[in-house]
């Protein structure tokens, strides 16, 4: 009866009724409006500004013509440090390009784009904003590019329009991306042309196949070849030298090591384009013998091909995590000598300057509190899920995020000399150090040159009896129809299949050796915070009356600290008002609720210990690693809380699997090792495998170390996780965490959780299965071609059928492989 | 029948002869082709592939608002 009364009187809505903004379950606290039910506030939020802006009859039937369409955004709140910086002089000057009538041009990162609808709505911005001229949206690679009039519109009035629909725009900061795309246009270019001359030869070679001969038609035949000749020596020189340079590299690499096994697929690849275009220009100029220019440049451009949808697969991924933000705001509020505040670059600082940082935001530099006392969250860089208390001469460091209150900060270091940004220097440079890891086709480059060889001496040394000329041509048939087309295919397009899959299940490969790392993955470790947990606080335990709960979520949404979150999101939905809070940095607050006195925060400030049960109860959550917290009711205690970082619910079943594997998990945890170690038992794990209390430099020396005899993969989502995740095998960061460690993992997923992670596993097993596949055929291929080139079967126009046939082969292999997408869909 | 048309006998050409300006015509028009496509890989017409895609799908820009600027 009571519990009916209480409820408020609200339409009953089924749990699976879908929400009206995104179409998923609105479970059982649905959020209702305007009588449409909301699985959350951020819906709801976009739900209004569309239909209050007129867009949603169209945004929502746009949306529906587009299957493709994943869940929506969901509405944002706005950085003002970003908002703040896009306005000023300088960003104008650095990061946007001037165009014709005084506008400016910039490209923004908008991240929650997904389907047509996204498009539709960012490109309504001219329409909607006075000043805006154009606005592209590219959606694949998240990047919308804004021609606006800085006069007229400030561009922290677009990205505000752009957060109220849930797309968090930010600035690209352009250098990066613009090599890339440079390089991805130079491949393209080079193959259609390589592709044309390919043709065109081929066009050329059918007049042969059908009779054309010197003999008897001398001029024609003579003209077709020379015809022929042209168009080789370009596909050679221009497309073909993108493989001798890297033979080259190569050989001069073995020549310094002498060893054979240096050697990679580009040189076997080189050795039949130059020989097969040396013997078919000999051919031509004499006039006797056989061409083969048709065969070595399709040969050319189908290899092109797939260097070029390496490149793409690569750019992709490349530029997902360029939409990685600087970690430290760019920006700073310096107090100036007569105490006025100024907003100014973190750079542009000076030693024992004065910054304030409000609550909320982050702060931009490692210094000295010199005013103020506040809270500070600083899993970013620690991983310890716990708020830390700061006072008056207490250091604080580059990242954390302020929760309370004001703090004034003196100086210390800022850019690259924090903490925060030596971590991110190691990333940088130690990315930029790594060797490419020789792929598994690379591998057998060596292996390859020996065999053709061994082979030619064999076909040279058979042919011999019938005469040097056929000795001669039988080895030039061999060098070129087992020149290693297919299986320089295989592994690129692969992963090149592989990677764009993954791209569109939101996991994100930078780097194709993780693929074939993964499978052979024996020991995983994990982060505690944000990986296996959800990363922010939950009430997990509680005794009490539950009526002191909601008079304390009554103080606790005055606040922005997580405890009080926490607290919120455990109570019931309505709660009381309160008045007269008062908060105490560190300790809690207290204020009246309806005529009682309230206060939260912990035990030792509140000082009230009756009743003894709930006292207990305050100890017993404390010695379980949770956070105790004491909600008093006119100074009696009336609610025990004990606050944590909940476990993620798939992350049992996830370990378990990874012991089905046979994979070792470890936990790896910055956060107090009672917290760590409450989990790790929770998980089930040994207790010699949960690590607490581990710095960043730790976590790296620890992956390091387990790296030298198992293959290792390291997953975490924080900046304190970055330098490890670079020395590890492969490195996964997974989403909802900081974005700094994208940048130093070769994997990443924009979807927290662990499920990401099981189909990373599944799916790089299938793709290293197509690779597999792709390279025993294209063995199997060259082991017939060569022992038919010794027979002395090959001829140009065999090899002309049979090389293409192989390639094509291959191709079906990569892009049939059921990996990712295609093996989830159906289930 | 049985005699050939005599303006071609005296050309003592064979037939084919045709080919020698109809394959540097036609590699003519095939570097057409290429610096056609050299020009569309420069303006980025390749760039994004999948949004233009999309694009088509929005029809109805001048419904509720026209826009002020082209």
């Amino acid at each position: 009866m009571i519990d009916t009364l209480s409820a408020p009187a609200e339409p009953t809505v089924a749990p699976d009724t879908p929400c009206a903004h995104c179409g998923l379950p609105v479970t059982d606290a649905p959020v209702l409006q305007h009588g449409h039910a909301f699985c959350c506030t951020g819906c709801a939020v976009v739900f209004d500004a569309l239909s209050q802006a007129g867009l949603d009859g169209s945004y929502y039937r746009v949306r529906a013509l587009d299957t493709s369409a994943a869940r929506p955004a969901q509405a944002v709140a706005p950085d003002a440090h970003v908002l703040a910086e896009m306005d000023t002089p300088r960003f104008l000057a650095e990061e946007t390009t001037a165009v014709e009538g005084g506008d400016r041009r910039v490209t923004l990162f908008v991240d929650g784009v997904h389907c047509a609808a996204c498009v539709w709505l960012a490109e309504r911005l001219p329409a909607e904003l006075d000043g805006v001229h154009a606005a592209r949206l590219d959606l694949a690679a998240a990047r919308l590019t804004l021609t606006f009039d800085p006069l007229r519109v400030p561009l922290s009035a677009v990205a505000a329009w752009l957060a109220r629909f849930g797309y968090d725009a930010r600035p690209a900061r352009q250098a990066a991306t613009e090599g890339r795309t440079a390089a991805e246009r130079r491949m393209l270019t080079k193959m259609g042309i390589a592709w044309a001359l390919a043709g065109n030869a081929m066009l050329l070679a059918f007049a042969f196949y059908s009779g054309l001969s010197v003999d008897t038609d001398g001029g024609l035949a003579h003209f077709a070849r020379y015809l022929s000749l042209a168009l080789a020596t370009v596909s050679v020189a221009y497309a073909g030298m993108e493989f001798f340079r890297r033979a080259w590299a190569s050989i001069r690499f073995a020549w310094h090591d002498r060893s054979l096994a240096r050697l990679h697929m580009d040189v076997p690849i080189s050795l039949g384009i130059l020989v097969g275009y040396a013997q078919s220009a000999w051919a031509t100029i004499t006039g006797h013998g056989e061409v083969w220019f048709d065969s070595i440049l399709v040969l050319t451009a189908a290899l092109l091909t797939s260097r070029y949808l390496q490149l793409r697969a690569r750019r992709l991924a490349g530029e997902a995590s360029d939409r990685l933000l600087a970690l430290v705001p760019a920006l700073a509020r310096r107090v100036e000598h007569d105490g006025t505040e100024a907003l100014v670059h973190a750079d542009e600082l000076a030693h024992d300057d004065r910054v304030l940082v409000q609550p909320g935001e982050v702060v931009p530099v490692d210094g000295r509190v010199v005013e103020g006392a506040s809270s500070l969250d600083n899993a970013v860089l620690t991983g310890e899920s716990r708020p830390e208390a700061v006072r008056s001469g207490e250091r604080v460091q580059a990242g954390a995020t302020n929760l309370s209150a004001p703090l004034v900060v003196a100086v210390e270091a800022t850019g690259d000399a924090t903490r925060v940004g030596q971590l991110l220097a190691f990333v940088r440079a130690a990315d930029a150090a790594r060797a490419p890891t020789a792929l598994l086709a690379d591998r057998l480059g060596g292996w390859f040159v020996g065999t053709v060889l061994v082979l030619a001496a064999a076909a040279f040394l058979l042919g011999l009896p019938h005469g040097p000329d056929v000795a001669l041509h039988r080895v030039v048939a061999l060098l070129v129809i087992s020149c290693p087309c297919a299986l320089g295919m295989a592994t690129p397009l692969a992963f090149a299949v592989g990677a764009g899959r993954a791209a569109r299940t939101g996991l994100f490969v930078k780097r194709e050796d993780a693929f074939e790392a993964l499978p052979k993955t024996t020991a995983v470790v994990l982060d505690k915070t944000g990986t296996l947990t959800e990363g922010r606080m939950t009430v997990i335990e509680t005794a009490g009356s539950a009526e002191a709960l909601a008079l304390a979520a009554a103080l606790e949404r005055t606040s922005l600290h997580p405890i009080a979150r926490a607290v919120e999101g455990a109570a019931p939905p309505n709660v009381p008002d309160a008045t007269d809070v008062t908060a105490e940095a560190g300790s809690g607050l207290s204020g009246w609720v309806g005529g009682r006195f309230v206060q939260v925060g912990r035990p030792a400030w509140i000082a009230a210990s009756d009743p003894q049960s709930l006292a207990d109860a305050l100890d017993r959550f404390s010695a379980d690693g949770l956070t105790p917290v004491a909600v008093a009711v006119d100074g009696r205690l009336a609610l025990a809380l004990g606050l944590g970082d909940a476990l993620r619910p798939e992350a049992p079943a996830f370990l378990k699997r990874l012991a089905r594997d046979g994979r070792t998990a470890y936990l790896l945890s910055g956060d107090h090792p009672s917290v760590a170690a409450r989990v790790g038992a929770a998980l089930g794990l040994p207790e010699e495998r949960v690590l607490g209390g581990v710095s960043p430099e730790g976590k790296r020396a620890f992956v390091e170390r387990l790296a030298q005899t198992e293959t290792v993969a390291m997953v975490g989502d924080g900046v304190n996780d970055a330098a490890a995740l670079q020395a590890a095998h492969v490195g996964v960061s997974v989403g909802g965490g900081a974005l700094a460690a994208r940048m130093a993992a070769p994997v990443f997923a924009l979807h927290p959780g662990l499920a990401p992670l099981e189909r990373l596993f599944d799916g790089s097993a299938r793709v290293m299965g197509a690779v597999r596949a792709g390279l025993a055929l294209s063995f199997a291929y060259n082991v017939a071609g060569a022992l038919a080139a010794m027979a002395g079967l090959v001829t140009p126009l065999v090899a002309a059928v049979a090389m293409p046939l192989s390639s094509l082969a291959v191709i079906g292999i990569a892009i049939g492989q059921r990996s990712f997408g295609r093996a989830t869909a159906g289930s | 029948m049985g005699n050939a048309p005599r303006g071609v006998s005296t050309l003592a050409l064979p037939p084919v002869t045709v080919l020698f300006l109809l394959i540097p015509a036609a590699l003519l028009l095939a570097g057409l082709g290429v610096l056609g496509f050299r020009w569309a890989v420069r303006s980025g017409q390749y760039d994004d592939v999948r949004t233009p895609a999309l694009r088509m799908l929005l029809d109805d820009e001048d419904e509720t608002s026209p826009k002020p600027n082209g």
